[in-house]
C-alpha cells in the first residue's frame, strides 16, 4: 500500500495552515487525525492501519493547495472521505486473502485462539512488573484496586473506590485507562528493549 | 462527557463489527471529530478485552471478537498486554490471601460471631422483604435495542408515579429464543453500577422482571439479560433494553 511519495516541508505546512491558522493548533489536529485514522483502520481489521492513515493523509496532502480555498466545513469530513478509497482499495488488493479467511470454518477460528490464549505471556508479565515500579505509588494502586474482582464486587468496588477518591465513577474510569495506556505503552517500550531470542 | 449505555452499546457493536454500513459510517464521522469519543471507544476496547479474557462474552460475541477485534498485530498486542495485568492482579490477590486466612485464624471466635450475624441479619432481610410486597405496578414492554440509532433503539421512557411500588417491564425475546430456556437479568445505571434482578418466563416471546420504585433513580438504565439452555450454558443474549426514568 505504501507509496513512493515524500512529503516535503511546503506541502505539509500547507496541511497545518488548512487544519488551523495557529501552527500549534495545527499540529495537534493533525496528530488527533492520524491517531484517529489509524483507529479505524484497525477498527476495521486492516493489519497495515499505520501505513493506510500515512497514505489517506499524503494524498489529502498533495490535494490541500487545490481543495483548500473552496472547501466548506470541517477538514476532517475531507480525509475521511479519502480514508474510504484508501480503504477500497486494500480491500481490493486483498480480496484474494480475504477469500481464504472467509472459508475458515468455526471449528478453525475455535482452535486458533486456545493457541492464543495459551501463549505464553511471561515477557509481557516481566514487563509489567518493572513498569508498576516504575509508576508513582497513587497510581499503582489506583490501577491494582480498580481492576481487581470480579462481577458485583468489582462494581460495588469501583463506587467505593470513586467516593474514597471524591470523583464520579466515570472520572476514575478514564482515570484508570489512562493508567493502564502508559503502563501498555512502558510494557511495549520494554519488550522492544529485551533481546531477540 | 459521561457516556450513557446506549453510546457505549453502540460503541460495542462496532468494535465487534456487528454494526451496519450506514451505523458504521456515523460512528467513524464522530470519532474523527470528537476526542471524548475516541477515548470512551478505547475504554470500551479495554473492557471487551477484559471481558473476553474472563469468560464473559457470548458464544457469538467470542467469535466476533476473534474474526474481526483480534485481527490485527495492536489488538493481539492489547490481548496479551491485558492477559499479563490479569495474571499479576490474581497473583496479588492470591498473595494477600493467606494473610487473611491467618488474620481470621487468630480471632477463631470471630467465626461463630459473624456466622450467627449474618444468620440473623438474612432473617430480618427475609422479614423486610415479605412485609413489603410491592402491591401496585407499572408495566412497560421493552424491545431490545442494538445501539445502532435507528428509530427502536430510543430509551422507552417511564413515569412513575409516587403511589407506584414497582416497575415491571416485560422483555420482548428475539425471535429466534429457543424454548425451556432460563434467563438471568442484570439491570445497570448510568454510573456503571449493575445489580442482578429476578426474570421471569411469560411465555416464548417474553420475559418479565420486577424492579422495586425505589431502586430507580431518574436516570437511563440498561437491562442485560442472560440465557441458559438446558445444556446449563449461560451467554448473553446481544443488545440491551434500554429505559429512562422521568
Amino acid at each position: 500500500m505504501k507509496k513512493e511519495w515524500v512529503l516535503t516541508q511546503d506541502s505539509f505546512d500547507g496541511l497545518l495552515d488548512w487544519l488551523d491558522a495557529d501552527r500549534e493548533r495545527a499540529g495537534k489536529a493533525y496528530e488527533a487525525i492520524r491517531l484517529r485514522l489509524i483507529k479505524i483502520f484497525t477498527c476495521r481489521g486492516c493489519s497495515e492501519a499505520e501505513d493506510l492513515a500515512d497514505e489517506t493523509i499524503n494524498r489529502v496532502v498533495t490535494r490541500v493547495r487545490e481543495i483548500a480555498p473552496d472547501f466548506a466545513g470541517d477538514p476532517v469530513q475531507y480525509f475521511y472521505g479519502v480514508s474510504h478509497k484508501v480503504h477500497l482499495e486494500y480491500l481490493r488488493k486483498r480480496h484474494l486473502t480475504q477469500e481464504l479467511e472467509d472459508t475458515v470454518s468455526p471449528a478453525a477460528i475455535q482452535s486458533t485462539s486456545s493457541i492464543d490464549l495459551a501463549e505464553d505471556i511471561e515477557p509481557e508479565y516481566q514487563c509489567l512488573e518493572r513498569c508498576l515500579g516504575q509508576l508513582p505509588e497513587n497510581s499503582r494502586d489506583l490501577v491494582v484496586r480498580y481492576y481487581q474482582q470480579e462481577k458485583q464486587a468489582k462494581i460495588d468496588h469501583r463506587k467505593r473506590l470513586a467516593e474514597e477518591l471524591g470523583i464520579a465513577v466515570n472520572a476514575l474510569r478514564i482515570r484508570a485507562h489512562r493508567i493502564r495506556q502508559s503502563l501498555h505503552e512502558c510494557v511495549l517500550k520494554c519488550l522492544e528493549e529485551q533481546p531477540a531470542n | 462527557m459521561t457516556p450513557n449505555l446506549a453510546e457505549q452499546e453502540r460503541i460495542r457493536r462496532y468494535l465487534l463489527g456487528q454494526l451496519a454500513d450506514d451505523a458504521r459510517q456515523a460512528i467513524e464521522g464522530d470519532l474523527l471529530t470528537s476526542g471524548e469519543l475516541f477515548e470512551e471507544l478505547q475504554i470500551v476496547e479495554d473492557e471487551l478485552i477484559d471481558e473476553y479474557l474472563a469468560g464473559k462474552m457470548s458464544a457469538d460475541e467470542n467469535v466476533q471478537f476473534r474474526r474481526h477485534f483480534m485481527a490485527t498485530v495492536d489488538r493481539q498486542d492489547k490481548v496479551r498486554f491485558a492477559g499479563a495485568l490479569h495474571r499479576y492482579l490474581k497473583e496479588k490477590e492470591r498473595a494477600s490471601a493467606p494473610n487473611l486466612r491467618a488474620a481470621m485464624m487468630k480471632r477463631a471466635w470471630a467465626i461463630p460471631v459473624a456466622s450467627l450475624a449474618l444468620i440473623v441479619l438474612i432473617a430480618a432481610g427475609l422479614w423486610l422483604t415479605r412485609t413489603r410486597e410491592p402491591r401496585t405496578f407499572a408495566t412497560v414492554t421493552l424491545n431490545l435495542s442494538y445501539g445502532e440509532r435507528g428509530p427502536g433503539d430510543q430509551p422507552t421512557r417511564v413515569k412513575l408515579d409516587p403511589d407506584i411500588d414497582a416497575l415491571k417491564l416485560l422483555l420482548k425475546l428475539p425471535d429466534s429464543s429457543p424454548p425451556e430456556t432460563q434467563y438471568r437479568a442484570e439491570l445497570l445505571d448510568n454510573s456503571g453500577g449493575s445489580q442482578s434482578v429476578e426474570a421471569v418466563v411469560q411465555d416464548s416471546q417474553m420475559v418479565s422482571v420486577l424492579i422495586r420504585a425505589n431502586k430507580l433513580k431518574r436516570e437511563a438504565f440498561a437491562i442485560r439479560l442472560f440465557a441458559r439452555g438446558p445444556d446449563g450454558v449461560e451467554h448473553r443474549i446481544n443488545g440491551n433494553y434500554l429505559f429512562v426514568i422521568e
